[in-house]
């Protein structure tokens, strides 16, 4: 079941969960389409850059531990 | 207050529906755009977390003493609708049918069959797979007591063609268990002067388990410990997934009931960023509105 994703970083599934949760979230927000998808696009680059920066706080803390 | 610019036709109707499927809700009002974001993005996490876990993860047994953390991950999950509804009925029959094997039958079974039979004859033993068909009765043991007998007609390993007689005291697993399989235990016999005399048995046999009576099965302690075994972190994956797909079905749920949360006047203070392209015109938005309307 899992041999496909074996060789895959478990981080690579922040990508779908960061982009579904985006778009959700403004869809119940705008009416609009397009609207929905501009505000869907800021906020999945907005998800993906604070986790960034959380790993690389992390990274700082726990580095030549 | 702003007037709605969608029609959202029976708000109630359309929760219920958003609910039970997600994207559903929107369909029925016409917003076709949000039905198809909120079905693809809420149903694809739901079924990847479920992917992942070989549909193991969506479970509840709630007995007394067991964390609460789990009943607040089941209801999370439960925001998905229909799924949830469902578990709910199997975490009701688990508790009133138990996790008991069956040792009696009101009517005969017949079935898909695949295990492995050990048989010693003489000074040779056999130990072969064989795949088949099954048949289990009901049956009055010698002592008055209910039991099961059953007939194996199968084929082994090198194509030999086999049948074998299960002797009373033959057991299957219990209805429910979140396993697409069903155990068989029992042994075989040969009739021999009129009695049943036992050859063999049979180990590691099993027989289809109807999805009715697998999907969204409470899993027994062991299990659970076996699938964390079996997972490792990405049945951690699995949950957050399902769990997120509940959540944000809340929110789809919301939005076919009462309509986008910041309304539909694309007011210019929460905007403030945004260029005048990602802002529809108000002509725009007027000609949606009485397309969907109508």
């Amino acid at each position: 079941m899992l041999t496909l994703l074996a060789h895959v970083n478990i981080s690579w599934h922040l990508l779908p969960l960061a982009a579904a949760i985006s778009l959700v979230y403004n869809a119940s927000r705008y009416e609009a389409p397009s609207r929905i998808l501009v505000r869907a696009a800021k906020h999945f680059v907005l998800i993906l850059f604070v986790l960034a920066m959380i790993l690389g706080v992390l990274f700082a803390l726990s580095y030549q531990l | 207050m702003q007037e709605p610019q969608v029609n959202l036709k029976d708000p109630w109707i359309a929760a219920a529906l958003a609910f039970l499927v997600p994207g559903l809700g929107h369909l029925y009002q016409g917003r076709l755009f949000k039905a198809a974001i909120y079905s693809f993005c809420i149903l694809s996490l739901w079924a990847y977390g479920m992917y992942l876990s070989g549909g193991k993860i969506f479970q509840y047994r709630g007995e007394p003493g067991k964390p609460r953390t789990e009943l607040l991950s089941f209801v999370a999950q439960c925001g998905v609708g229909a799924p949830g509804i469902f578990a709910n009925i199997q975490t009701r029959r688990y508790r009133r049918l138990g996790e008991q094997p069956t040792t009696s039958l009101s009517e005969t079974i017949t079935a898909e069959f695949e295990g492995i039979v050990e048989l010693q004859q003489g000074d040779e033993d056999l130990d072969e797979p064989v795949t088949g068909a099954i048949e289990l009765s009901p049956e009055v043991g010698q002592f008055g007591d209910p039991t099961i007998i059953g007939r194996i007609n199968g084929t082994l390993a090198n194509g030999q063609q086999v049948d074998f007689m299960l002797g009373e005291g033959t057991r299957l697993g219990p209805v429910l268990r979140n396993s697409r399989r069903r155990a068989v235990e029992g042994e075989i016999v040969t009739q021999k002067d009129g009695r049943a005399i036992r050859s063999g048995r049979l180990r590691d046999a099993s027989i289809p388990r109807s999805f009715w009576n697998w999907f969204a099965v409470p899993l027994s302690n062991y299990e659970e410990q076996e699938l964390h075994r079996e997972l490792g972190k990405y049945h951690e994956l699995a949950l957050v997934f399902t769990m997120i797909a509940g959540l944000l079905n809340v929110l789809a749920v919301w939005d076919a009931f009462d309509g986008p949360a910041y309304g539909y006047g694309y007011d210019s203070e929460s905007d403030e960023d945004d260029t005048d392209l990602d802002r529809p015109e108000t002509d725009e938005v007027e000609r949606q509105t009485v397309a969907t309307s109508a």
